[in-house]
């Protein structure tokens, strides 16, 4: 990788609204199209989804993921975004995901936050870490794409 | 969530399906079809009777238009609504079948030739480009921000004055202003370059949200404004600035930071609240100012009032810059009791202002009016030399408070000022006191901290005003050694609480422990008096004492203090 690579996590509320199977085949609207886009720009992640919140994290080359940050700002299917780390790192710790995704009870992502901007650095941080420990723990065994050498 | 629903191009894209559509013509089309729509060339496609089957985006941009022709309306009587000039020799041109060109003029003096293309059995080409003709001083006119490439304020100015409806029903337009919050302090930390950055991705958003009808603008700065065709089937103006506001108020990532602003929104419509399209932007921008009163981050709507105020405040400052040379500022003077002697030892000095135009004005009224347009600094002077003459006049040892505005110690000039005022009255140094509210420090900047360390030096007392409001934070009795600490009258008057009664304690404590003295203002009562005479409160200053009073009358309140040694009031 020769340019920086970065990670980023982020928080928003979730307005897709509808019923649950209505929920369910956005999200995996929104899967397909993620696995498709990211592998070209060479981002890797997770989606961490209830019916209230989304959290997503990312990793990539620093530009491919400030681009599709832009993006995914525009989307209406959220609102309130909150980002919790954006910050270089070493390594990837979702090589193997596209885009993987994590579907969570309301009530397990409550404690993820007042999605505030409010918010002060160091709570982000924390919760930003937990979140990507979270995902990459819960993900472990599933990879969405098969194990290329990335 | 990487899916993208709405993209900056859609207009193009819209504009290339419909004319394949019309067209029917074989999957080629399709290429033409873009690249007509992203050509610099305006395009316009009619019917053989004149209905627009297609237009580009350059055709009316280049016209100097906000709105194109709409799809199966009359080109011609497009031309006639919007350049009436070139109607009269266009129409026989476009009724002819043959070839034809013509230079027309735009509004702005740009030239544009349209090319009339023959008219063929279903349609019939119009070509507009730019006719080459240098300016007076050589240069053409710049129509484009070169840094977020949307109109700037000269083609928005041009496509505003031109603006005529092209349909005979009110077509309603609004133009909507748009002002970063906090984008100055973002190039100041971060720098140039990522404000730069941080310009283009809004002009992005704001793309983004707008419908194709909608023309998004760079006035200049961190300022936008958008020309946008309320229309019924995209939901309400209202709606659209609601989004602006909340888009822009999502952070941004650029360079690997996060930075978060957020915007302030002013509306202005036409035939509603605003008649003229010269007031429109006029407008927008003072309900934009009426947004960002209103605390920033929201978005107002234009009234009559606003307009009606900002002229009431535009007579005001006139009248401010007038009241000095006018004399219409006086000083009055309130009395300040030890609580231990009961004896006068002081006074702080008033500003009153007697407008010839508006009589008297209050100082929470005029002082912040003052500051903003920097005639604080002229004031702030007057006030000083007044202040130090008057008391230079008292034939015994009493002080003199001056309030000093913050604003006042951002600029070297504040030493000189005391030092000046004090030499040219010859006034003892140590009878003044500059009082000052913890706005001055703020800032926490060590230019500040010199000012205030240079006047101390020149042995001047320095007292914290109004505390116990605002942060009150300990550090900025720990930053600076105050000769005083003046508790804010609203602990002490009325009915004192238990928990008023705890704070002003509180602050007496930590007054005598830090070696400041204390003054309690605004004493009411005997009863207040009193309690604060037994909890070591040194200094008092209220309508018990007396009311601030004109300059003439100090030296006979003096002599009855003398000749008594409480006040007449405080034995009732």
């Amino acid at each position: 990788m020769s340019e920086s690579l970065y990670k980023l996590v982020y928080l928003s509320r979730n307005t897709i609204g509808g019923d649950a199977e209505a929920q369910r085949r956005e999200i995996e609207r929104i899967l397909a199209v993620s696995r498709q886009e990211n592998p070209r720009v060479d981002v890797t992640g997770a989606l961490l989804f209830s019916t209230a919140r989304f959290a997503q994290v990312l990793e990539g080359p620093r530009q491919a993921l400030e681009t599709l940050f832009e993006r995914i700002q525009g989307d209406p299917r959220h609102a309130d975004i909150v980002v919790l780390l954006f910050e270089a790192v070493a390594r990837r710790r979702f090589p193997k995901w596209s885009m993987g995704c994590m579907i969570a009870s309301p009530e397990a992502t409550r404690h993820f936050a007042t999605l505030d901007n409010v918010l002060d650095d160091e709570t982000r941080q924390q919760i930003g870490e937990r979140l990507y420990t979270l995902l990459q723990e819960h993900l472990l065994d599933t990879p969405d794409t098969p194990d290329t050498a990335r | 969530m990487s899916s993208k629903t709405r993209t900056t191009d859609a207009p193009h894209d819209q504009a290339a399906t419909v004319a394949v559509e019309t067209l029917s013509v074989n999957a080629d089309s399709n290429i033409f079809a873009q690249a007509a729509s992203l050509a610099s060339v305006g395009l316009a496609i009619t019917d053989a009777h004149d209905g627009v089957l297609y237009v580009n985006e350059a055709f009316a941009t280049l016209l100097g238009i906000a709105v194109p022709p709409a799809e199966g309306h009359s080109l011609s009587e497009w031309f006639a609504s919007i350049m009436p000039g070139a109607y009269a020799p266009l129409a026989p041109l476009l009724a002819r079948p043959g070839n034809a060109s013509l230079n027309v003029e735009c509004r702005d003096g740009r030239m544009v030739t349209l090319h009339i293309g023959a008219r063929g059995a279903a349609t019939r080409l119009i070509s507009a480009t730019q006719t080459a003709r240098p300016e007076a001083n050589g240069k053409s006119p710049v129509y484009c921000d070169p840094l977020t490439d949307l109109g700037n304020r000269q083609s928005f100015e041009n496509i505003l004055s031109q603006w005529a409806p092209f349909n005979s029903q009110a077509q309603p337009l609004a133009v909507i202003m748009i002002d970063l919050d906090r984008f100055s302090q973002i190039n100041d930390t971060l720098g140039h370059a990522i404000g730069d950055a941080l310009l283009k991705l809004v002009a992005r958003r704001l793309n983004a949200v707008t419908h194709a009808e909608d023309t998004v603008f760079r006035l200049g700065g961190d300022e936008f404004a958008i020309l946008h065709l309320p229309c019924m089937q995209h939901g309400s103006t209202e709606s659209l600035a609601r989004r602006i506001v909340e888009l822009l108020s999502r952070p941004f990532l650029i360079e690997g930071q996060q930075v978060n602003i957020g915007a302030s929104v002013g509306i202005s419509v036409l035939h509603f609240g605003t008649q003229e399209t010269d007031n429109l932007l006029k407008h927008a921008e003072l309900a934009l100012y009426a947004a960002k009163a209103a605390g920033r981050g929201t978005f107002r709507f234009f009234e009559s009032h606003l307009e009606a105020r900002a002229l009431e405040r535009r007579e005001m400052e006139l009248n401010l810059r007038r009241a000095l040379g006018l004399k219409e500022f006086k000083l009055v003077y309130q009395p300040q009791v030890c609580l231990a002697t009961r004896q006068v030892c002081g006074f702080e000095a008033l500003i009153r202002w007697d407008c010839a135009q508006r009589g008297l004005i209050s100082p929470t009224e005029f002082i912040p009016l003052a500051e903003e347009i920097g005639e604080i600094h002229h004031i702030g002077e007057w006030v000083l030399r007044t202040a130090c003459q008057e008391a230079a006049s008292w034939d015994n040892e009493m002080t003199i408070s001056v309030n000093v505005s913050p604003l006042q110690f951002e600029s070297d000039s504040i030493v000189a000022t005391v030092w000046d005022a004090l030499t040219s009255t010859g006034l003892a140094p140590e009878r003044l006191e500059l009082e000052i509210t913890e706005g001055v420090l703020i800032g926490n900047s060590e230019a500040i901290m010199q000012r205030l360390w240079e006047i101390r030096d020149m042995g001047v007392g320095i007292a914290m005003d109004d505390f116990g409001t605002g942060y009150s934070s300990l550090s900025y009795l720990n930053s600076f050694p105050f000769s005083q600490l003046k508790i804010d009258q609203s602990f002490i008057r009325g009915e004192q609480s238990q928990k008023s009664r705890a704070l002003v304690e509180a602050i007496l404590t930590l007054g005598s422990s830090l070696g400041m003295a204390t003054l309690a203002e605004g004493v009411e009562t005997q009863i207040q008096f009193e309690t604060l005479a037994r909890s070591g409160c040194e200094k008092a200053q209220g309508y018990l004492i007396a009311r601030p009073m004109p300059p003439e009358e100090i030296g006979a309140f003096c002599l009855t203090q003398h000749s008594r040694p409480c006040h007449p009031s405080l034995q009732q």
